[in-house]
């Protein structure tokens, strides 16, 4: 992955995009809003998913688990104890860390099947043991979870879509920056091998904690955006199911790529809305996206040959003599 | 003293169910090296199988776990043969995603033609055959443990005594040599694969005979328990998944006693994490050396 | 350099090593030989801390390292590479020696998300260094291939030269000539060579007794997991265990 200098036309290309994303709410109504605004919980949640499967090789389905954490952590704080937004935003993403590095030190030095298998039955555990205790209304699960106040007024879901978008810009920034630098490189060894990383002095165990806790912070961070947006939790909003959507999302994107778990969270997320027809088969289509990336798009829809198809192949190529020379 | 019994009882019982399918993990684990998650998926299938036959046949227990057996084998091979044979270069990680894939694609097509609501079975020898002492064990329990314990013996004469048991064995220990030394190792995983599915469909009808009831998603919860008792047993051991099942249905049944039905789900996954973490090769494998 | 006191690696009722003893002087080059499963590369793994020593003690420039884990080991300044390639399949050429330098890189986390100047700064004298490496070693025209495209000659010298960008004191080569056909061997050998007399003391294990000859200082044979001969070459060669052992009548003169 030598380094690319982004072209113009592709820099032109994500203004366009952003410009886009920007205006969305002049566009289009209230729905699509609430819409967007999922996509981007899931993008959070694809993107640092992403971290763990795509990057660092570790196979965790208990993602849901920590987007719970973060999610019950957050409205527990708003409701129970009156703390400001951006207190229990925090600590709903703090909290889940700290969740992502018990489960990390316990499951870490297993093989990747026994992690996938842990990290799913830790999941569950968690969910299990928030339906049945007291202290986080068992069953019923927290109502009444409030906006985030600025202004001294409640947020309306405009300016909410607003701040899930910059959060979710940051956190491509942050990510981006982050795997083409020495510790992205570093998550990447113990993926190819981390036999060969240790030989090379690379503390294997502690970066994988590190992927983990950054991983399952994003997480918190999403569930509490979650449970702020939708002001209404119970725990069956945290099933395996949600990690399974997540790993279509990564695996159906291209795992270990920057751009492929955001395409893949849009795409899975939007199609059901925009297809009336395929809202009925929302699961159906998950599970096809995950045997479609496996057995036809192992690098998912990013590392697919688009170029095969001419039409494309001309617009790249449109793209390509206008943008300079990659160093 | 009479609670405990009883709780070894239904243990016992509930304990087959999930060696079965600890075996079909076992099964697929020895020959390709992959965890079968949609494990869970033939278990339903064969569950529904076995409805259709009740509901629109015949209410019969022996000829639902024979048209159970054929759903289970058959499905299982037609899954190897389109699409597990393809990946099977790929990485663990891979494969495990694509059997998800395919275990939810299972559940959502039966949900959609089958119905999502959960339909009941016809209850089978449910005369109570005795009852010493307050311990109430019914003809039901009893035919089920028979079963279960026929095609167990069954499997090991099959795995230990026949020449397709030893390519089994050889494919399981190293499948490149064995391919070297002339064994047909596509059959073999074949062969493998869709008798660990028809073990998964069998308990999928004990399953849904013993709870008395069917649905799209029931395959779900014994899959993972299950998976945690072949876990417990050591994955690639076929002993080891029988004892892993049985101690963790006998293990279950008393969990909720001590703590409450709320947590039920939570015991197996308890006992799984666990023995991944103390003991990683379960009660009966062998520890591997690393090679490097 | 290295010392080894009396290793023992038991695996269950098996012992792979049986009280192996060993010392490597400065700048040499040390060569282990035996037939398969002599437990060559138990030894070396005990070394690099990827299985413990059941016994024994290890030390390294004055210092016991026994038992110390992989990354541990490599930061005392062992470098290895392995019997089977262990290339990172998904990078570049360029890519994966920039790995070898990851104990160089100062940047935290939280430069590196940043992407601050430091970092930045950072990573473009790693990169020119490892391009310096590369050109030293001729690999600079493959450096943007993908580590699993090169010819497998050169997946080889690229595993050494990712571990010399380690910076070790110590290198230790798992049969690095394993499955070279004639002209590939005499070219790692002269690159061996090479990288000793710039001041690397090298330990290898290897198959190919010609080459082994021929480049090592001194050569350890073993057997069953013990040391049964060590010498230069000429004392190897005429040893009678080693004859009987591993070389065969052929090589009695």
């Amino acid at each position: 992955m030598t380094k690319k200098k982004l072209s113009p036309a592709a820099l032109v290309l994500l203004l366009a995009v952003l410009v886009v994303l920007a205006a969305f709410p002049f566009i289009f109504n209230s729905y699509l809003l609430q819409v967007a605004v999922y996509c981007g919980i899931y993008i959070m949640l694809a993107v640092s998913l992403n971290l763990l499967i795509g990057y660092t090789g570790i196979f965790s389905m208990g993602h849901v688990g920590f987007y719970c954490v973060g999610a019950y952590t957050s409205a527990l704080l708003a409701t129970k104890m009156g703390m400001p937004f951006i207190v229990c935003f925090l600590a709903g993403g703090l909290v889940a860390a700290f969740f992502g590095a018990l489960v990390g030190f316990a499951t870490l030095r297993l093989n990747d099947i026994f992690i996938a298998f842990a990290t799913m039955g830790l999941g569950e555990i968690i969910r299990i043991v928030i339906q049945n205790a007291t202290f986080t209304n068992g069953a019923l699960g927290v109502t009444g979870i409030p906006m985030p106040e600025w202004f001294g007024r409640p947020m309306n879901r405009v300016e909410f879509y607003y701040m899930v978008l910059i959060i979710v810009v940051l956190l491509v920034f942050f990510t981006y920056r982050l795997v083409h630098s020495n510790t992205g490189r570093t998550w990447m060894t113990i993926r190819d091998d981390a036999n060969a990383a240790a030989s090379l002095g690379i503390n294997v165990f502690r970066y994988k904690m590190q992927a983990m806790v950054i991983s399952c912070f994003v997480a918190g961070l999403a569930g509490s955006l979650y449970a702020t947006f939708v002001q209404y939790i119970n725990a069956s909003n945290f099933t395996i199911s949600v990690s399974t959507n997540i790993i279509a999302m990564v695996a159906i994107g291209g795992m270990g790529t920057v751009s492929g778990p955001i395409l893949g969270a849009v795409i899975l997320q939007i199609l059901p809305e925009a297809i009336r027809f395929l809202s009925n088969y929302r699961q159906l289509m998950f599970g096809a996206a995950l045997v479609i990336s496996i057995m036809f798009a192992p690098k998912g829809l990013v590392g697919l040959n688009w170029k095969r198809i001419k039409p494309i192949a001309k617009l790249c190529a449109l793209f390509e003599s206008k943008s300079g020379k990659e160093e | 003293m009479t609670m405990i019994v009883q709780q070894l009882v239904n243990g016992i019982t509930q304990g087959g169910l999930y060696a079965l399918l600890a075996i079909s993990y076992a099964l697929v684990y020895g020959v390709m090296g992959m965890v079968n998650f949609s494990t869970g998926s033939i278990y339903m299938l064969g569950a529904v199988g076995g409805w259709l036959i009740c509901h629109f046949f015949i209410e019969s227990f022996f000829l639902s776990v024979a048209v159970g057996f054929c759903v289970g084998f058959a499905v299982a091979f037609i899954l190897e043969k389109l699409a597990f044979r393809s990946i099977r270069g790929a990485s663990r990680i891979s494969s495990l995603i694509c059997t998800i894939g395919f275990s939810q694609l299972i559940n959502e097509l039966v949900a959609l033609t089958f119905g999502k609501a959960t339909k009941g079975m016809p209850s089978f020898f449910s005369r109570e055959l005795f009852s010493i002492a307050g311990v109430h064990i019914n003809l039901l329990q009893v035919v089920l443990v028979l079963t279960v314990v026929v095609i167990l013996i069954a499997l090991q004469i099959l795995v230990y005594k026949t020449r397709m048991g030893l390519a089994i064995r050889t494919v399981s220990m190293d499948n490149k040599a064995a391919g070297l030394m002339g064994i047909n190792v596509d059959q073999t995983i074949s062969v493998a694969f869709s008798l660990a599915g028809a073990c998964a469909a069998i308990a999928g009808l004990a399953g849904c005979v013993y709870y008395r009831s069917v649905s799209a998603y029931m395959g779900w919860t014994p899959g993972i328990k299950a998976f945690s008792a072949a876990v417990f047993g050591g994955l690639s051991s076929m002993p080891g998944a029988i004892l892993g099942g049985y101690l963790m249905g006998i293990i279950e049944n008393f969990g909720v006693q001590i703590f409450s039905t709320g947590y039920r789900d939570v015991i197996s996954f308890f006992v799984m994490i666990v023995f991944l973490l103390v003991r990683p090769q379960g009660l009966m494998g062998k520890k591997k050396i690393t090679k490097v | 350099m290295l010392r080894a006191e009396n290793i023992y690696v038991r695996f269950g009722g098996l012992t792979a090593v049986d009280n192996v003893s060993l010392e490597i002087a400065d700048g040499e080059i040390h060569a282990i030989i035996g037939p398969n499963g002599a437990g060559k590369s138990t030894f070396f793994n005990a070394v690099s801390g990827i299985n413990k020593p059941s016994e024994g003690k290890i030390f390294f420039q004055g210092e016991d390292i026994t038992g110390l884990s992989q990354h541990q080991v490599a930061e005392k300044g062992i470098g290895r590479t392995f019997q089977n390639i262990k290339l990172f399949s998904s990078m570049t050429v360029l890519e994966n020696v920039l790995c070898g330098s990851h104990m160089n890189v100062k940047s935290t986390l939280f430069q590196d998300m940043l992407g601050t100047r430091f970092q930045q700064q950072e990573e473009k004298e790693l990169r020119e260094q490892c391009i310096e490496l590369l050109k030293r070693v001729e690999l600079y025209d493959k450096r943007n291939l993908l580590s699993k495209n090169l010819p497998y000659g050169e997946q080889r010298k690229l595993e050494i030269v990712r571990a010399m960008a380690t910076g070790p004191k110590l290198l230790m080569l798992d049969e690095p000539a394993a499955g070279m056909n004639p002209s590939e061997t005499e070219e790692l050998k002269q690159f061996i060579k090479k990288i000793n007399t710039e001041g690397l003391t090298i330990l290898l294990i290897e198959h190919d007794v010609k080459m082994v000859m021929s480049l090592a200082d001194t050569i350890t044979v073993l057997d069953h997991g013990a040391k049964i001969a060590e010498g230069s070459a000429d004392q190897v060669r005429s040893d009678p265990k080693v004859i009987e052992a591993y070389l065969g009548k052929s090589y009695r003169r």
